[in-house]
């Protein structure tokens, strides 16, 4: 069989810096509990305490009007797995200061680190401390929905999210994260 | 509201009469698959190989199924309120996204006499207790597979498309808290026609989208006029009334600390866990093991200043009952 010869080469790829978003979280939490291969939790953000920006204050990506607002509503339902790492199931509606809807659901993963399930669930030792959070990264794959003519272009990119979740005393208080474009 | 209950009230009656053996619940043992035993299977002569044989035992199967009940679990209802979606053009390429969360009003039952329908028995006292009561009580209610829910819907949440061929896509998160301090999440998708599946269409002054055709005479393939017309009379708050729905439900609930196989031999430290539920974990163990569907209504309002609201949700909760699984 005569396969074709390898490349040699990789695709020409970027990404692209779309917007940040930070969360805090809201100290009502649902605990499911033990579900087989791990726990299961939801967390909530806090309207009032959420901010989508622009890092650099910029006003247009790609030519288009950037995204500033708020989140309006958001839910993480994360699995958190025997093996140490984390599985985050987000949806979120953002309202952008312009009054447009943006919609976005996706999946990702959170290492938890070394006996970070251990830790996360009984609390000994407790992960992480008001004066020194344990900062563990997640990286997330969001797809944006809106019917906004001035954000459609959102609609166009696979986008990834890097994220830096701030646990304290194993309890996970703020979320963020910066979102860039496959291009 | 009409019940959705009503419809399955009726659902033995009429199984038995199809069925003539008052339920049906008798089907096929597995290895009977392609032994050819099957009344099915002789009338299948001159097809050959796996496809005859597996279409003899499904036929006969299928014809089982028929006679066969859901099992009635328990039912939601909770007040729903709309989020987004402001302006009436408000779709993207897929249609109309709209979120809705679950509000206030909400409560999840299992109603004694919907479960004694089903169930052949009562309600055990005490299924509403916080606490279980120990002794006696636990053991009756431990030789039963299900004894029930009392609690309410803490936080939910569909993300609805009501998309451009007239079908609304339902894709929600739910999280309903026992009186036992259980958490349980629920986790459901489902379809609707808009333009077929309204319960009482052109009453009271209400039009269901799609116009004529989707009155009592109900169209099974509506045309694209229809569907336009759902669609658009839909997004645009034109219409109001009862949608019927049905759901794949799928819940998660604690059950217990799993060891994995290297955690086997040291668990201990999960009894400290904050997270650990251990008396109820029982009561609730057959929600996590099967599927379960959801069979209700969806009441919407008029919107003028945007697309029809769902204002409320009634669903009943059951699973096939698969019984005849057992020797």
């Amino acid at each position: 069989m005569n396969l074709p010869e390898p490349r040699a080469t990789l695709f020409e790829r970027d990404l692209l810096y779309l917007f940040s978003l930070d969360a805090d979280v809201e100290m009502r939490r649902e605990d499911l509990g033990f579900v087989p291969g791990g726990v299961r939790m939801n967390v909530f953000a806090r309207p009032d305490k959420t901010r989508v920006y622009h890092v650099e204050r910029e006003r247009s990506t790609f030519g288009f009007k950037s995204v500033q607002g708020t989140i309006t509503a958001g839910v993480d339902r994360i699995f958190l797995r025997e093996d140490d790492v984390g599985l985050v199931n987000v949806q979120v509606s953002i309202e952008t200061d312009d009054g447009a809807d943006i919609h976005a659901a996706y999946s990702g993963v959170f290492p938890a680190g070394q006996r970070g399930y251990r830790r996360l669930i009984s609390k000994k030792p407790k992960l992480g401390t008001e004066m020194e959070p344990f900062m563990a990264k997640a990286f997330v794959t969001p797809r944006f929905e809106t019917s906004s003519l001035k954000y459609r272009w959102l609609m166009q990119y696979q986008c990834v999210g890097y994220s830096q979740v701030a646990v304290i005393d194993s309890v996970v208080r703020s979320v963020s994260v910066d979102i860039y474009a496959m291009d | 509201m009409p019940r959705a209950n009503d419809r399955r009230r009726n659902a033995p009656k009429a199984a038995a009469q199809s069925e003539g053996n008052g339920g049906g619940l008798e089907l096929v043992p597995t290895q009977a698959l392609g032994d050819g035993e099957s009344g099915e299977g002789e009338g299948a002569e001159g097809q050959t190989g796996v496809t005859s044989a597996y279409g003899a035992a499904a036929g006969e199967r299928i014809r089982k199924l028929e006679g066969m009940l859901p099992r009635y679990y328990f039912t939601v209802t909770s007040e729903l309120e709309a989020l987004r979606v402001k302006r009436s053009d408000a779709s993207g390429p897929r249609g109309a996204r709209i979120h809705v969360t679950y509000g206030k009003g909400s409560g999840v039952s299992t109603k004694p006499r919907d479960y004694r329908d089903s169930w052949q028995c009562e309600l055990l006292p005490g299924v509403d207790e916080p606490e279980l009561v120990e002794g006696a009580n636990e053991v009756a209610w431990r030789k039963r597979r299900w004894n029930g829910i009392e609690g309410e819907v803490v936080s939910g949440a569909d993300f609805l498309l009501a998309r451009l061929d007239g079908v609304l896509e339902l894709d929600g998160r739910v999280t309903i808290r026992a009186r036992d301090k259980t958490l349980i999440d629920a986790t459901y998708w489902g379809v609707v026609d808009l333009a077929r599946d309204w319960v009482v269409p052109g009453q009271g002054g209400d039009q269901a989208p799609g116009g004529d055709r989707a009155g009592g005479d109900k169209d099974p393939n509506p045309d694209e006029a229809a569907v336009s017309k759902a669609y658009l009379d839909f997004v645009t708050g034109q219409v109001s009334g009862d949608l019927r729905v049905s759901l794949c439900i799928r819940f998660e609930t604690n059950t217990g600390p799993w060891a994995s196989s290297a955690e086997a031999e040291d668990t201990a430290w999960t009894k400290k866990s904050r997270l650990k539920h251990e008396k109820t974990v029982w009561k609730y163990t057959d929600l996590v093991r099967q599927q379960f569907y959801g069979i209700g209504i969806i009441r919407l309002e008029r919107d003028q200043n945007g697309p029809t609201m769902p204002k409320e949700i009634e669903i009943d909760v059951v699973a096939p009952s698969f019984d005849w699984r057992r020797p």
